[in-house]
């Protein structure tokens, strides 16, 4: 009778022992097999509340003469990790002329000071691709009265105040000019290269302006907002259309670092004269909290694994050591160590497969149910409405308002799986091995005598 | 022979299977036990986690139910007032951890001995000698929960935040602190100057003079968001030139001025009240808008909750996750502790029989098991309370240093739980594994055996 087939033997025969030894393996591979897939899904939950936190950065390309072009921002919208690049804008000032070249009026009351030399007929320049994510629109409640917004392909367009509109008697379809001297620029002899441009909305403040103590130029009444094309013309003629600012979105607040990192890897962009302010202040607030919790999560699966094997290989040479009895009659019968380990194995295993099989239904059925009963699969809602990407060539129109989390599964994957499989055997094997060397060492006269 | 005695004498004699038995104990209950303290630890965290949203409401007037008068172009409302009285009354309520209200004033800087001292400058436009040495001061009751901190435009650097119990303090810029070489702890003056008591005059206010307070340095920021269109600012818009000061110190300051002073009297406009839990936020408002000494038609209440309603799911997720998974070790150390004492028992049929045999009763025998058992388990509990303090409070600093040992920690009452958990499942592992030996005669057992 080799082995095998007394381990099959005694495995059938002693039917309440091999289902006690099921129950067990059972249980224990289960549990770690459940706790690994409830730790992988708080990995996402985790990233999800980071994603639903959110994080960008504000890059200020100010200082760098006009590198900041569409082709940069297409390269810093392909970062992994980049949801998309937002609100590209510059800002300056600007001289304003009507089309026959005569200074446009601009208003002075409410000012702090007389008109600064240069600015007399100057105002703020807003640069934006749509123009309706204009801070000034979003958070300082400009609003819209006639026309549209500048958006996406405009050029040689503006928008302007209604008191604007209404000292210069412009209405939405005429046009005026966009220029600069050489004392706003404090260049001698400077060349300007006016833009002509249409109004195309005219707009109002609903707040009061904050700072009351203004010069002219900074007043809300006088500041006109254009398309991108027309404030590079007319700063820099001929040259790509280019932005000093843009709003860079990432999915993962905790990424920023390694974001902002591989955009400094971008060529064509002197990022030294550069600056980048993060806005993570709410995953700020929440990191150490978060992090604590998934220490608390490793803490837990250590804890559970070494318990587990420890336990399992107790109870497997309790279960090897009963049977000291058997392993002197054997060896007086004249079978040879090698054999007998291999049946105390064999047997073990034989119940292991079924029992490491069954586990994977098991712990898939409980991860399910944790899944389905426990889980909230909810999209966080956010106020915003726009749809638009808003750089001119980065990116596509694909985000609906709401932030994109990751789906939270609970399964058991393959590597979990393949681990408690070489990890059960493993410890079976050993367990084996430590419970019947002090055996086989012994004479079978010795144990059978050693019997009570 | 006794009972007691054969159970000790048992426990005794099997000494490698009593030493199995315990060390069985020992694991599953340290496990249990580092399982629950580390449950508590993720509920305390998650609640941080939850609070770290920075959730809170905020009390408006009310400016849709008040008197709107014309003066010339500008409509003048005529509304009541956030006073102190309402703010202490709705502070009372359980769950709310602080609140912010402010005043605002530009008073002059000066240093200890009464000299002007010019704030800091960006452009030389405003050359102005009433502007020139002027502060942007906030009379706040709590600066940690300003806006300006909480959004991490201004960050703390030295130094301590001011609360409602200061009186006469001051938290100043970095760059305003280095210019002059202020420290914390140092002292100096705001100040209601000649210059400008002569410019309101001029003005037509007859009833102001000349008025300084001294305040404590008691801390220093650091701005860390960049204004913008800063070169068209008044010096004292610069956020380098914001000054922190407490309520007290205003009130000393413009007694001097009678229109400053009834402005400061007359209360808030708008009061902001920070939660502990946001996920309590809404019955907290309901409880402050049940508030009879406030006439609600006056304020209106204001959830700041977005931060928490964008993430609450997936907080909650978090937290749930790991409960769930500590209730599954639970419950399979629990599942595991039966099955073992049945394999135990099971290998006792023999001796069972014997036992009867000899005339023992069955109710006898099943105590000897219970006896058995309770000496191995109490060791093993009493031993698993410090086995698992240790093993949570090691892997903790050994995983991160920022979790300390006391973050996790084993409670009395989790160990009396598990002891008491422990022990039932025991008793109802023997009683229910006791049940067929006990119901066959002796007879049959012995010859069952093989």
């Amino acid at each position: 009778m080799d082995f095998l087939k007394r381990a099959f033997l005694q495995t059938t025969r002693k039917k309440g022992k091999s289902l006690l030894l099921f129950f067990v393996l059972l249980v224990i591979s289960t549990l770690i097999l459940t706790c690994f897939a409830i730790r992988s899904a708080t990995d996402t939950a985790a990233l999800n509340v980071r994603e639903s936190l959110g994080g960008s950065f504000t890059l200020n390309a100010k200082r760098t003469d006009g590198q900041l072009t569409g082709h940069v921002l297409d390269q810093i919208a392909a970062i992994p990790g980049v949801e998309k690049v937002d609100n590209a804008r510059s800002e300056s000032y600007a001289e304003y002329k009507s089309t026959d070249g005569m200074s446009l009026e601009v208003k002075t009351e409410g000012a702090l000071m007389g008109a600064i030399d240069g600015f007399e007929h100057a105002g703020k320049l807003q640069s934006n691709v749509y123009s309706e994510k204009d801070e000034f629109f979003t958070d300082k409640g400009f609003e819209l009265l006639e026309g549209r917004h500048i958006t996406k392909g405009d050029e040689n367009v503006a928008l302007i105040h209604e008191d604007f509109a209404e000292l210069n008697g412009l209405a939405v379809g005429d046009t005026f000019i966009l220029d600069l001297n050489g004392q706003m620029l404090e260049i001698e002899n400077y060349e300007s290269t006016p833009v002509t441009v249409e109004v195309i909305g005219i707009y109002t403040n609903t707040e009061e302006q904050e700072v009351a103590e203004n010069v002219t130029y900074t007043l809300y009444e006088n500041t006109v907002f254009t398309d991108p094309t027309s404030f590079t013309q007319l700063f820099d003629a001929g040259r790509e259309t280019y932005y000093s600012y843009a709003e860079v979105l990432v999915n993962d607040p905790a990424k920023l670092d390694s974001v902002v990192a591989e955009m400094k890897t971008i060529e064509g962009v002197d990022w030294d004269a550069s600056n980048v302010t993060y806005h993570d202040t709410d995953y700020q607030n929440a990191k150490e909290s978060l992090e604590t919790l998934g220490n608390l999560v490793s803490i837990a699966v250590v804890i559970i694994i070494v318990v587990s094997i420890v336990l399992l290989a107790l109870i497997l040479t309790l279960w090897v050591r009963g049977r000291i009895h058997e392993t002197g009659v054997f060896m007086s019968m004249g079978f040879g160590k090698v054999n007998i380990f291999m049946q105390h194995v064999a047997e073990i295993m034989l119940v292991a497969i079924l029992a490491f099989a069954l586990s994977f239904a098991t712990s898939s059925i409980i991860a399910q149910n944790v899944g389905n009963t426990l889980l909230e699969q909810t999209t966080a809602q956010t106020e915003e409405t726009a749809d638009t990407d808003n750089t001119e060539t980065a990116g596509t129109p694909d985000s609906t308002g709401a932030v994109n989390l990751t789906e939270l599964n609970i399964s058991i994957s393959p590597i979990h799986l393949l681990f408690v499989y070489v990890l059960g055997t493993l410890i079976i094997v050993l367990s084996v091995a430590i419970a019947t060397i002090p055996i086989m060492k012994m004479k079978p006269k010795e144990i059978l005598s050693s019997i009570s | 022979m006794n009972t007691p005695k054969r159970s000790l004498l048992y426990v005794i004699r099997k000494r490698s299977r009593t030493l199995l038995l315990f060390v069985i104990l020992l694991i599953v209950s340290t496990l249990t036990l580092s399982g629950l303290s580390i449950m508590d630890a993720t509920k305390d965290t998650s609640a941080e986690l939850r609070e770290s949203t920075g959730t809170s409401f905020t009390m408006e007037r009310n400016l849709g139910t008040a008197t709107r008068s014309n003066s010339g172009n500008n409509f003048v409302y005529q509304q009541e007032f956030i006073t102190d009285e309402m703010i202490e009354e709705i502070a009372k309520i359980d769950g709310i951890k602080g609140y912010n209200a402010k005043k605002e004033g530009l008073p002059d800087l000066q240093d200890v001995n009464g000299n002007n001292l010019e704030t800091i400058v960006y452009t030389n436009w405003y050359d102005d000698p009433i502007l020139k040495y002027s502060t942007k001061a906030f009379a706040s009751f709590n600066t940690s929960y300003d806006s300006l901190f909480t959004s991490n435009k201004f960050e703390l650097n030295e130094g301590r935040h001011i609360t409602a119990e200061d009186e006469n303090t001051a938290i100043i810029s970095n760059d305003l602190a280095k210019k002059y070489n202020i420290k914390v702890g140092d002292k100096i003056k705001f100040a209601l100057t000649e210059e400008f008591v002569a410019v309101e005059k001029e003005k037509g206010t007859s009833d102001i003079s000349v008025n300084d307070v001294e305040v404590e340095v008691i801390g220093i920021f650091n701005i860390s968001s960049e204004q913008s269109d800063k070169q068209a600012l008044a010096q004292y818009e610069l956020y380098e030139n914001y000054v922190f000061t407490d309520i007290t110190f205003f009130k000393k300051l413009y007694s001097t001025w009678p229109l400053g002073m009834e402005e400061l009297k007359e209360g808030y406009e708008s009061v902001d009240f920070f939660v502990t839990d946001p996920a309590q936020l809404s019955s907290i408002m309901s409880e402050v808008s049940n508030i009879s000494s406030i006439n609600w038609d006056n304020f209106t209440l204001t959830a700041n909750d977005e931060v928490f309603q964008q993430s609450a799911s997936s907080m909650s997720n978090v937290e749930k996750l790991i409960t769930t998974m500590l209730i599954v070790v639970v419950v399979i150390s629990a599942t595991i502790v039966t099955l073992i004492l049945s394999m135990w028992l099971k290998s006792r049929v023999r001796e069972t029989g014997i036992l009867m045999a000899v005339g023992i009763s069955k109710y006898k025998i099943l105590l000897q098991h219970v006896l058995e058992v309770a000496v191995i388990a109490v060791f093993a509990f009493g031993l698993s309370y410090f086995a698992s303090g240790m093993i949570a409070g090691n892997l903790g600093s050994i995983l991160d240093s920022s979790i300390s040992a006391g973050n996790v920690m084993v409670t009395v009452s989790n160990f009396i739980l598990v002891c008491a958990v422990g022990t039932l499942i025991l008793l109802l592992a023997i009683g229910i594994s006791s049940i067929p030996v006990m119901r066959m005669k002796p007879r049959e057992i012995l010859s069952k055996m093989s």
